[in-house]
């Protein structure tokens, strides 16, 4: 074999930096509101969508529609509960070569993206955000929509941050 | 046709048949809008209306040939610099630039009806979700190949270790391609025998419940009905059941052989330096070019009849493969050792005889094997109870073949941690090795559900350009190990993933 001067020297595994060790930030405590809001906002939806049943064509509300209704506020009632239970464990960790988000108590599912894998990053803020100051940070790779990850309860001085940082980033690796 | 060099720097234009193409497409677009309402006027058709409906139809086309012109009209494509720009009108002008930088593939496909034109449609597909895909619709034959061999031309120079390279040595290499594989009328008939006959099953389902619907409305179907019933009497239940039986899978097999003749005709593998080049179709020419570095997952699949016939399936996937299937390379019939040459050639590294077993939870096994006994059991009890016999065989020979797979699936799976990447192999029917460099990982997800967490288990799923890449049923510790490792190899490498 040819002579290079090409090394491959063993790395011991205990050297290799671990994701568990990492210590991870909560997302803002207001983003639980925004949660609750946006269920309180499906329920009004709902019981406006029978109110104008009503009004409109009583006949309609026979029991099937009443079953349905029952049905989607046991499903919305049901969703509430568990964004009190996933609430506390939404983390973010943000190390110097790649970003981490974790979630789930009954389906956990921690997603890490490489810094140098990040191909855009977009800012948003809804109207619910808005009002409590917040914003999500989604970034986007050439993995697709499953490898996307998304920071959401930042406040928005902090997302506006991290976006200068991705952009940063993205720039050094050469990918915007 | 000998023609000289076009000049890519001023902008061309499509073949005049781009027209037609282009009025078929806006074509589409209407019936895509107006469908439901044609299939009402279709159900409550007048016979009384038929010129109104003639005329409508007349206006239809001529506005869609005149769109189409239209089409023709403002579509130009040109190479600025770094960048091929195209420049179109589809209800609103568009003009698209995309870096020679960000191009991944660029594929030629001509079908029946193109070959009939003397034109083909150019695809140039690119990396990136922020950048549009590039489809030259109706382009004349000659140019598509002139215009792709520069695309290819300029896109070598962006490639890190070829970039000192002068156009005329790429050109030299370009011109230099070596045949590897040529599958001729008997390798093809391998391979369409031992294709899996599951998608020609479905089709032919499909076409039996088509007729079974067409003889209702006919009205033939009591007729059908006596007549099938008769077979069954003149014969025992099991003699009909195994003609028909057979009759089935015969015909699953001779739609896969025809199927894979009328994809695969004349098919040719080659190689160049830097890409790989198939060719293949009868009535539907493909040809796609894929460069080494752009390639994101390597698949090779074969089944025990293939194998005993020492044939592979190598399948090269390339970015956005997820979404469209335009740059897919499938290299059907390939022998064992070019499989190993190409595993080669892809992963630098040799393909292991016999990858390193995977250390899977042993939950996995109690699962598998509990699942499928408790299936096996119900099936032949329902036999057992209806008391025919017919049915407990089919229970049978079901459990038997479930056993099988079990088994192979158990067995089988294994996971290789190589110097240049992961390899995976899985297997049920069919048996699959999955390879992906560490460099072409886009995101890790480490996902575990509550049994997972009560038993210690959960799912490693690697995201790449082209899809994803799942390892199931890894101890967590083993799983974290892992994520750690291929993090480490992915943010500490300098290579490029395009």
């Amino acid at each position: 074999m040819e002579n290079t001067f090409f090394e491959n020297l063993p790395i011991p595994a205990e050297q290799i930096p671990a994701i568990e060790d990492c210590p991870k930030t909560p997302i803002e405590p207001g983003y639980l509101k925004v949660l609750l809001i946006q269920n309180f906002l499906y329920i009004l939806f709902f019981i406006g969508a029978i109110a104008a049943i009503y009004f409109i064509k009583e006949e309609w509300l026979n029991m099937y529609t009443w079953l349905s209704f029952y049905v989607l506020m046991g499903l919305i009632g049901l969703q509430t509960i568990f964004i009190f239970i996933v609430f506390p464990t939404r983390k973010y960790a943000l190390r110097t070569h790649d970003v981490c988000y974790e979630q789930g108590k009954l389906f956990y599912i921690q997603t890490i993206v490489p810094l140098n894998r990040l191909q855009h990053v977009a800012l948003s803020q809804g109207p619910i955000e808005k009002l409590f100051g917040l914003a999500k940070l989604k970034l986007f790779t050439a993995g697709g929509v499953q490898a996307d990850l998304t920071l959401p309860g930042l406040t928005y001085a902090k997302a506006e941050a991290l976006k200068e940082f991705f952009l940063k980033e993205m720039q050094k690796y050469g990918n915007s | 046709m000998a023609t000289p060099n076009p000049d890519w720097s001023k902008p061309n234009r499509l073949s005049s048949y781009a027209i037609l193409s282009s009025g078929y497409l806006f074509m589409r677009v209407i019936w895509g809008f107006s469908w439901p309402v044609l299939i009402v006027m279709i159900f409550r058709f007048d016979f009384d209306a038929i010129g109104n409906i003639l005329l409508g139809l007349l206006i239809a086309i001529i506005l869609c040939l005149c769109l189409g012109l239209l089409y023709y009209w403002r579509f130009r494509f040109w190479i600025d610099g770094e960048n091929l720009v195209l420049e179109r009108w589809f209800f609103k002008l568009t003009r698209i630039s995309v870096p020679l930088s960000k191009i991944q593939s660029i594929s030629l496909n001509q079908s029946i009806t193109k070959q009939v034109f003397d034109i083909a449609e150019l695809n140039v597909d690119t990396a990136g979700s922020a950048i549009a895909e590039v489809k030259l619709d109706a382009i004349e034959l000659h140019l598509a190949k002139a215009l792709q061999t520069r695309l290819q031309e300029l896109v070598q120079h962006y490639k890190p270790e070829t970039s000192e390279e002068t156009t005329e040595q790429t050109t030299d290499k370009l011109a230099d391609n070596r045949v590897l594989l040529r599958l001729n009328f008997a390798n093809l008939l391998k391979v369409g025998l031992t294709e899996n006959h599951l998608r020609s099953s479905g089709i032919i389902l499909l076409i039996a419940s088509y007729i079974s619907q067409f003889l209702t409305d006919i009205g033939l179907d009591e007729y059908t009905d006596t007549q099938i019933e008769s077979l069954e009497t003149d014969s025992s239940p099991l003699q009909f059941w195994l003609v028909f039986i057979g009759l089935f899978i015969g015909l699953s097999v001779l739609l896969s052989l025809i199927l894979t003749l009328l994809k695969y005709w004349n098919f040719e593998l080659s190689q160049t330096k830097n890409q790989l080049i198939t060719s293949h179709g009868l009535t539907k020419l493909k040809e796609v070019q894929i460069r080494n570095s752009k390639i994101q997952l390597m698949m090779m699949t074969s089944n025990p009849l293939r194998k005993l016939l020492n044939i592979w399936e190598v399948k090269f996937k390339q970015v956005g493969e997820s979404n469209s299937m335009l740059t897919a390379m499938n290299i059907p019939g390939c022998p064992k050792n070019l499989r190993s040459n190409l595993f080669q050639l892809h992963a630098e590294l040799s393909l292991p005889e016999n990858p390193a077993l995977l250390p899977v939870h042993n939950f996995r096994y109690y699962w598998r094997w509990g699942f499928n006994l408790i299936l096996c059991a119900v099936l032949i009890a329902f036999g057992i109870l209806t008391e025919e016999n017919l049915v407990l065989g089919i229970a049978f020979v079901f459990s038997l073949f479930l056993g099988i797979i079990t088994w192979r699936n158990l067995h089988y799976y294994r996971l290789s941690i190589l110097p240049t990447g992961l390899l995976k192999q899985t297997a049920w029917v069919e048996e699959t090795q999955t390879f992906i460099r560490y460099e072409k990982i886009q995101g890790i997800a480490l996902k575990q559900s509550l049994i997972g967490k009560k038993l210690g288990f959960c799912q490693l799923t690697i995201y790449s350009a082209a899809g994803e890449f799942s390892i199931p049923w890894l101890p967590k510790s083993t799983a974290v190990h892992l994520q750690n490792y291929l993090l480490f190899w992915v943010e500490a490498g300098n290579k490029t993933w395009m």
